[in-house]
């Protein structure tokens, strides 16, 4: 079968409609199951957003960081032993200690965001997890790196809380300062907070803001940003 | 009014299909389409269309998703990968997973599930003409991409 690139807009909205549905034909048929089963909670497993590289959204994401969609329903919100947290837009957050993956035994856990919206007792958790330098190949934090300062830059990312964006980051050893400027305001210090002998950070973007500015410094200096990597983050649009 | 087994059994592939076309992605479909019958069934005998509340409860779902996983859409690589083992199709796919989500939603909702623009724009919670413009931005970009 072949198929011809699309000329006018009769031809392009064919082509769209030809793509469209051979796509969807590729999703299979399943074996039929019983609709109690098929209204159970997706059972969902840690997924591993690491090392994939593509950057095509509005928001700068970390090399070094997993969505945990973990097997374990939420037991209880809050959290019990938060390290951190906050709200945000009326949604409350907290930073807790990385669960322990039995495959990752040895190494660091790193932090989990748990925002309140997306974990309700009972359902499964949806947390996003954070740790400074190049995970391993079975998606661990490192036990040792040798990352420079600038990979700082590829440790952070954000995540939406309410309709603001609570962005998180983990430093190398050397980063002494996070200097935050949102939107045209004043650029200040992020406060910092240490887990497992790691440094990590996190800041609340209120809702509206257009832009912010995350500097790494070292000794007074601006860490510069790896290619393909910038300080200045673009917030979705709400 | 059909019960949620029969519904389930004739519903679910093209539920599915069309949580594939809006997130891109297999595994979050089948979750998406499992959520939208998890919290259709406490409600099932007060719903009068099943097929339009299902199909609506995907959309807003996968609306949802694209909204909540920043981090996961920021990674996806969006390169041409071999779907239909047809290249033009696969190169068109691609470009339509790095449109806009909202443009993207337009684009299948209209071509794919073959939803009049006003229909579109109930279901996206947007006014006609806006998704009229959403459509007219994303053929263009698809347009210009594939020229």
């Amino acid at each position: 079968m072949t198929t011809t690139r699309p000329d006018d807009r009769r031809d392009l909205d064919q082509h769209l409609r030809r793509t469209l549905a051979a796509v969807a034909a590729t999703v299979p048929e399943q074996p039929p199951v019983s609709a109690q089963a098929a209204t159970k909670p997706p059972r969902r497993r840690w997924r591993l957003l690491v090392g994939v590289g593509a950057a095509v959204a509005a928001v700068p994401l970390a090399a070094a960081a997993v969505v945990g969609f973990g097997p374990e329903h939420v037991d209880r919100i809050p959290p019990s032993d938060p390290i951190v947290s906050g709200s945000l837009d009326g949604e409350r957050w907290w930073i807790v200690d990385g669960r322990d993956v039995p495959r990752c035994e040895g190494h660091p856990s790193g932090i989990e965001v748990i925002a309140e919206d997306g974990n309700i007792v009972g359902q499964e958790w949806n947390t996003v997890g954070y740790f400074f330098g190049e995970p391993t190949a079975g998606g661990c934090a490192p036990r040792s790196t040798n990352a420079t300062p600038d990979y700082s830059y590829w440790s952070d990312g954000g995540q939406v809380v309410g309709d603001g964006m609570l962005w998180v980051g983990a430093l190398h050893p050397e980063v002494d300062q996070v200097r935050v400027a949102i939107g045209g305001d004043e650029p200040f210090e992020a406060k910092t907070f240490e887990h497992e002998g790691g440094t990590y950070y996190a800041v609340e973007v209120p809702a509206g803001t257009a832009t912010f500015v995350v500097d790494y410094l070292v000794d007074g200096e601006v860490v510069v940003p790896p290619p393909g990597e910038s300080a200045e983050h673009v917030m979705p649009p709400g | 009014m059909p019960t949620l087994e029969a519904t389930y059994r004739e519903l679910h592939l093209p539920l599915r299909r069309l949580a594939f076309l809006l997130t891109g992605s297999r595994e979050t479909a089948e979750d998406v389409v499992q959520n939208a019958f998890a919290s259709a069934q406490p409600r099932w005998d007060g719903i009068e269309a099943p097929a339009a509340y299902l199909r609506r409860s995907v959309v807003n779902l996968a609306k949802d998703h694209h909204r909540r996983e920043l981090r996961r859409r920021r990674l996806l690589r969006v390169e041409p990968e071999a779907v239909t083992a047809i290249p033009e199709l696969d190169e068109t796919w691609a470009l339509i997973r790095r449109l806009p989500s909202i443009q993207r939603a337009v684009v299948v909702l209209h071509f794919y599930e073959d939803l009049p623009l006003v229909e579109v724009g109930r279901l996206l919670g947007r006014p006609a003409s806006t998704v009229r413009s959403d459509l007219r931005r994303a053929l263009a970009r698809l347009r210009k991409d594939l020229s």
